[in-house]
C-alpha cells in the first residue's frame, strides 16, 4: 500500500519550488480532495470544498475543450486581485497551486508540468489498490459472512444516530 | 467509492432533481440540523440570488473512517453539462421530485436526463432513492400520480417538506445505507 | 511605443549576429512572450532566468547598489545575456566565442 508519505513528499517538492506557492492540493476528477500541503499551517481554508470546486472547474474546461474541440486541458490558471490559482492535469488526479500574486507564472507552470508525471504514476497506483473497510471486522468479514454484518450495522448504527 | 491518502474511504451523494425542487435547501437542512455526524463546511457556487449555479457540496462523516461527500446539481435546463460533471463518480442518488402539479413534466424530463447519464447503471451499481418533496403545496399530486410513468418502480420512497427537514434525514439515510449495502454485498 | 515592426527587427538583428542561439523575450512573470526556438526549452528558459532576475534585483536592492541592468551567465555552452527592462526581461542565448 502507497505511504501517505508519498504524496505528501511530491507535493512539498512543488510547494518548495517557488517562494510564492502557498498552498497544493491533489483532487481526483470526482471532486475528491486526496492529499494536500500548506506552506504555514496556519493557512485557514476548507480544504475539501476547494478541492471540490478546483476540480469542478477543471473538469468544465475539459469539457469546454471537448464542445470547442480544443484538445486535451494541460493547465487551467486563474488570476486574482490577491492572489493566483494554476490547476494541472496530471493522469486521473488534478494538481491544484494557490499562489501570491507575484508568483514567478512560468516558474510555477514548469514545476506543475515537471512533476505531473510523477504524481500521475504514483496515482495510479493508488487508485488501482483495492479499498478495504478500515475496521478489522471488515478484515474477519471476508471470511465469515456475520461479522461483516456486524461491521454494516456498525456503519448503519452510526447513520442512524444522527 | 474511493479513498483518500489518509485511508479514509468516501462515497458521493448526489441530490438530483428538476430546477427549484428542494435539492439545495434539503441539503442545506442536513448541514444546519443534523447533529451526530461530523460536519465539513458548506460549499455553493450559486447566484446572488442563491439558485445554484454549478453544485453545493458538504462532506459528511459517519465514523471518521468514512466520509459522505455529498452534493447537489444545478436544476435549470441549461446547467447540462455541469450536472453531468457533477454525477462523476456518484455512488448514490436522491432523486427529488417536486410534486406541484405544474411540475410534473419536468420532474419526467429530470428522470430522462439522468437515466440517460447513469444508462445502465441507473438504480443498479448507482442506487436511487426517490424523494417527492414540497407534499405541503396546495393540490401537491398525489403519490402515484407522481411516480406513474416515471419508471422509478421498486426504489425506496420518501415523501419529504425540505424547508421543514420532514422526510430529509430519512431520504438520506436510506441512500447511504443502499450505498453501503451495494459496496458491501454487491447487492 | 515601440511598434512591433520594429520591435521584430530588433530581434531579428539580435538573432543576426555570430553565434546567437536564441533570443527569447518574457515578461518578469516568466511567461514567454517572443522566441525563436523551440517552445519547451523557452519555456524553460523564460522561467529560470526570470526567476534569477528576482533573485538578482533583491540583491543589487539590499545592496543599496543602484537598479540591476544587465548579467551575463558564463556556461561552457557559452553565455546567457540577461537585460531586465520594466516589466520585460531579453534573453539571448549565445554559442561560446571560437
Amino acid at each position: 500500500m502507497i505511504n501517505v508519505k508519498a504524496f505528501d513528499n511530491v507535493l512539498s517538492k512543488i510547494i518548495k519550488a517557488e517562494a510564492g506557492i502557498r498552498k497544493v492540493i491533489l483532487v481526483d476528477r470526482t471532486g475528491l480532495t486526496i492529499a494536500h500541503v500548506s506552506k504555514f499551517s496556519y493557512f485557514p481554508i476548507d480544504v475539501d470544498g476547494v478541492g471540490a470546486i478546483a476540480s469542478a472547474v477543471f473538469v468544465a474546461s475539459e469539457e469546454q475543450g471537448v464542445n470547442l474541440d480544443l484538445g486535451d486541458l494541460d493547465i487551467v490558471s486563474s488570476e486574482f486581485g490577491k492572489g493566483k490559482i494554476f490547476a494541472a492535469s496530471c493522469g486521473k488526479g488534478i494538481l491544484c497551486v494557490i499562489t501570491d500574486n507575484d508568483v514567478n507564472i512560468g516558474l510555477v507552470r514548469l514545476v506543475l508540468k515537471r512533476e505531473a508525471s510523477e504524481i500521475e504514476k504514483l496515482l495510479n497506483e493508488f487508485l488501482s489498490e483495492k479499498i478495504q473497510f478500515p475496521t478489522s471486522a471488515a478484515e474477519e468479514a471476508a471470511s465469515a459472512d456475520e461479522s461483516m454484518e456486524d461491521n454494516l450495522e456498525e456503519a448503519l448504527k452510526e447513520l442512524e444516530k444522527f | 467509492m474511493r479513498k483518500d491518502s489518509q485511508g479514509r474511504i468516501h462515497l458521493k451523494i448526489v441530490f438530483y432533481g428538476p430546477s427549484l425542487s428542494g435539492k439545495t435547501t434539503g441539503l442545506r437542512w442536513l448541514y444546519d440540523q443534523v447533529e451526530g455526524l461530523t460536519k465539513g463546511g458548506f460549499t455553493s457556487i450559486a447566484d446572488p440570488t442563491g439558485r445554484t449555479l454549478y453544485f453545493d457540496f458538504t462532506p459528511f462523516s459517519a465514523s471518521g473512517r468514512v466520509i459522505l461527500d455529498a452534493y447537489t446539481v444545478a436544476g435549470q435546463t441549461r446547467h447540462k453539462s455541469q450536472r453531468k460533471v457533477i454525477l462523476r463518480g456518484v455512488d448514490g442518488i436522491i432523486l427529488m421530485l417536486d410534486s406541484t402539479p405544474e411540475m410534473q413534466k419536468y420532474n419526467q424530463e429530470s428522470v430522462d436526463e439522468l437515466k440517460d447519464f447513469l444508462g445502465d447503471s441507473f438504480g443498479k451499481e448507482v442506487p436511487i432513492v426517490v424523494t417527492l418533496n414540497k407534499r405541503d403545496v396546495p393540490g401537491a399530486l398525489t403519490r402515484p400520480e407522481m411516480l406513474s410513468g416515471l419508471g422509478l418502480d421498486g426504489f425506496p420512497v420518501y415523501e419529504t417538506i425540505a424547508t421543514k427537514g420532514i422526510g430529509v434525514k430519512r431520504a438520506f439515510q436510506s441512500i447511504a445505507r443502499e450505498i453501503l449495502l451495494k459496496q458491501l454485498y454487491g447487492k | 511605443m515601440i511598434s512591433q515592426k520594429q520591435f521584430q527587427s530588433t530581434l531579428k538583428k539580435l538573432a543576426g549576429f555570430e553565434g546567437v542561439r536564441g533570443v527569447i523575450i518574457t515578461t518578469k512573470e516568466g511567461l514567454p512572450i517572443s522566441s525563436d526556438i523551440e517552445t519547451d526549452k523557452t519555456e524553460s528558459v523564460a522561467a529560470l532566468v526570470s526567476s534569477l532576475v528576482g533573485k538578482a534585483t533583491q540583491a543589487v536592492e539590499q545592496l543599496k547598489e543602484g537598479d540591476l541592468n544587465f548579467f551575463t551567465i558564463d556556461t561552457t555552452k557559452g553565455e546567457i545575456l540577461v537585460a531586465p527592462e520594466n516589466e520585460y526581461i531579453l534573453i539571448v542565448l549565445k554559442d561560446k566565442k571560437k
